[in-house]
């Protein structure tokens, strides 16, 4: 392990804040405290990890879900924003997925398919890394990882389907 | 058969096909940009690892708590020692002993003090009389004694408490005795020289006179 350097966390964060906000964003409704943190307790550690993006997304799911566990009473008393995603997607004008959609869709899945496909697409995991973090065999992250793929291209289907014919025409 | 398996691989492999293009919509969506500001965050980073950099950081995380558990430690064997000691040998008297014991001063000085005053001890006398006696307020010498030097306050109060004021000597012949005539006396065998020179001349000097 060598030393953290500010450009290497400069980097980090540059690459990895906003995908992990959104994969702590499966758990609590404000993501940021968590992901900050975690960066923070990377350079207060001092030493690069084996696998820096991993480590991060392992203490991030665990902040997360501490914070979850934490305001789950809190959560309950209050009115929560129904109709509306906590997954935030955008997309560009090429796109055929509509974000919205494909947000809902993916806060569809079970919490063990999502945040894999959330790490493996959104934060450029391994299946080793997503292994480490997820305390699971890398082949059972890929069987998970198609498992949710397979289910999302049957909840979004017919805008799937649609979409790709009006790109293609 | 071969139909099915050639449709089935037909359909896994359009499968896999769509599949990869999902995947690749997918990526094409953007999570939102992070609400982190990162000027602040890396402002908070650099100083996160100043933090961690500073000397003797460990040091004055446990020196408080090290300091506070060293004095508790050192509370705790000094009760333990205060409360375990033994007792002092010129402890007062428990007075309802000490108005038992007291029928007159003089009957009571002669039965605390045997030596001076010829008489011996009972032979039934049992351990705790012994104790009693260990314990027991000066002899009435001592007393004296302790009275003319002005030394050893709580066993002259011990005495006093045992046997009342009244039972206090005379301090007339200690006087006598005291330290204050004694400093008058030739110490040394030059002073005795001297004083026995002064002496004779003295005796020298009055039988000039008287002749």
């Amino acid at each position: 392990m060598s030393r953290i350097s500010p450009e290497l966390i400069a980097r980090l964060f540059d690459r990895h804040a906003a995908a992990l906000e959104l994969f702590a964003a499966q758990w609590i409704p404000a993501p940021a405290d968590v992901v900050q943190e975690a960066f923070l307790k990377l350079v207060r550690q001092g030493r690069v990890p084996d696998r820096p993006a991993a480590w991060l997304y392992r203490v991030v799911r665990n902040g997360a879900i501490s914070a979850a566990r934490r305001d789950a009473r809190r959560q309950r008393n209050e009115q929560t924003a129904i109709g509306l995603s906590r997954l935030r997607l955008e997309a560009d004008g090429e796109n055929p997925l509509d974000a919205e959609l494909a947000a809902r869709a993916l806060e569809a899945l079970p919490g063990e398919k999502r945040e894999v496909v959330v790490a493996r697409i959104w934060g450029g995991l391994t299946f080793e890394e997503i292994a480490e973090f997820a305390d699971i065999s890398s082949s059972e992250a890929h069987r998970r990882y198609e498992a949710a793929l397979a289910v999302l291209r049957k909840s979004l289907g017919v805008t799937w389907l649609t979409k790709t014919a009006a790109t293609k025409r | 058969m071969v139909d099915e398996n050639s449709s089935h691989q037909e359909i896994s492999g359009e499968e896999i096909e769509d599949r990869s293009e999902l995947e690749r919509a997918l990526a094409l969506l953007k999570p939102s940009a992070s609400s982190i500001d990162r000027d602040s965050f890396l402002f908070l980073a650099g100083r996160a690892s100043v933090e961690t950099v500073r000397p003797g950081g460990q040091f004055r995380q446990w020196m408080w708590p090290a300091a506070t558990l060293l004095s508790s430690l050192a509370a705790v064997v000094l009760s333990v020692i205060l409360v375990t000691r033994p007792q002092p040998a010129a402890a007062p008297v428990d007075m309802r002993t000490a108005k038992a014991t007291q029928v007159t001063p003089g009957v009571s000085v002669a039965t605390a003090e045997p030596s001076s005053a010829g008489e011996t001890q009972p032979a039934s006398s049992t351990a705790t009389q012994d104790q009693e006696l260990a314990l027991a307020p000066p002899s009435r010498d001592e007393a004296a004694r302790e009275l003319a030097s002005g030394t050893n306050y709580p066993r002259l109060r011990s005495y006093v408490l045992a046997y009342g004021v009244n039972a206090l000597p005379d301090p007339a012949p200690i006087r006598a005795q005291s330290p204050d005539s004694l400093r008058d006396e030739p110490r040394t065998q030059r002073e005795l020289l001297r004083a026995l020179l002064q002496d004779r001349a003295a005796v020298k000097t009055s039988t000039h006179s008287a002749g």
